[in-house]
């Protein structure tokens, strides 16, 4: 398969991926209140958690299916990725020692998914 | 001397150092509120950073055995940076715990407590350079490592926000940081036995 077609699919499967998380999730938190606590309500919490792990094959599958280039190319981005969202939540721990509020750990993926995205769009800019 | 002797005796080196670390921080967590002021307080509050003594003479003794000259001098400086960043880290992290809490609250009492965070851009700013004065393969494995802790520690974030949702309590974000270290160390630990 060449690139551009690998790429589509990519994109077509992350997507569908997301959607389905995101439509599995809404119904999971509208469920939950209307439910007993116990084992069932917690397998209802947890199930968003199946559409996630399709997502982390769908980024998998690409990690495999794209040239040496582009495999170090993305492994760049997940390094600088790491390095920053560490930094990030390091500093923020000292914010909390002055009475900033705890944050949820749901806080941290939008903030890892900005950074990727954001040094993915650097990094083309400055390929130009 | 033979080299798996070699590996082997920087393993333990390692792994004994590390368990010896997370002994003496544990102990200091344990009893640091209940005891009075006195030495023996001060010897327990010391004694996870003098842990790390044998684990910096392990990783030192396996540096001076490495035969290339370029190899030993980068490892070397990396080591001197990251030293005296963390040293840096850990006074500045005192002076503001102690100077800190006691001030009236206000911009000044967020600055000294928050301090600690330039000493800890040095740390990362030592491993940049180190990676910089890598060679590429080197420096592919390096990426490698942060790149699957990056993926267990998202992993991870996710199987808690859910765990939170079901009632768990919130934890501090320095966890974040505690969990993606912890992550990159088992991973470098793990490939290093590995590609024996």
């Amino acid at each position: 398969m060449n690139k551009d077609k690998i790429t589509v699919h990519y994109r077509g499967e992350l997507l569908g991926s997301l959607l389905l998380f995101f439509l599995v999730q809404f119904s999971s938190m509208g469920l939950e209140r209307a439910m007993r606590e116990g084992f069932e309500r917690t397998l209802v919490l947890f199930s968003p958690i199946v559409p996630f792990l399709l997502m982390v094959v769908v980024v998998a599958r690409y990690f495999w299916r794209v040239d040496e280039y582009l495999r170090l190319k993305i492994l760049e981005n997940w390094g600088m990725t790491a390095a920053i969202t560490g930094v990030l939540t390091f500093i923020y721990s000292y914010f909390e020692s002055v009475g900033f509020p705890r944050l949820s750990m749901c806080t941290i993926m939008p903030v890892m998914g900005t950074v990727s995205a954001l040094l993915f769009v650097v990094g083309r800019i400055a390929g130009r | 001397m033979h080299e798996r002797k070699i590996w082997d005796r920087y393993l333990v080196g390692i792994l004994g150092s590390l368990c010896l670390f997370t002994l003496a921080l544990a102990t200091f967590i344990k009893m640091d509120r209940h005891m009075p002021e006195g030495i023996v307080r001060t010897m327990i509050l010391v004694s996870p950073l003098a842990a790390l003594v044998p684990f910096l003479w392990a990783v030192v003794r396996q540096v001076r055995r490495d035969e290339v000259m370029h190899q030993r001098k980068i490892w070397f400086r990396y080591l001197a940076e990251m030293s005296a960043a963390f040293l840096l880290y850990a006074v500045v992290l005192t002076i503001s715990l102690e100077v800190g809490p006691p001030m009236p609250k206000g911009i000044l009492k967020t600055l000294v407590l928050v301090s600690p965070t330039l000493p800890f851009l040095l740390i990362v700013w030592a491993v940049v350079r180190q990676s910089r004065r890598m060679d590429e393969y080197l420096r592919l494995i390096l990426l490698e490592s942060i790149a699957m802790a990056f993926g267990i520690t998202a992993g991870w974030v996710v199987t808690y926000g859910f765990m939170e949702n079901a009632g768990y309590p919130r934890l501090s974000m320095f966890n974040v940081w505690m969990v993606m270290m912890s992550a990159w160390a088992v991973i470098a630990i793990v490939r290093t036995i590995a590609s024996r």
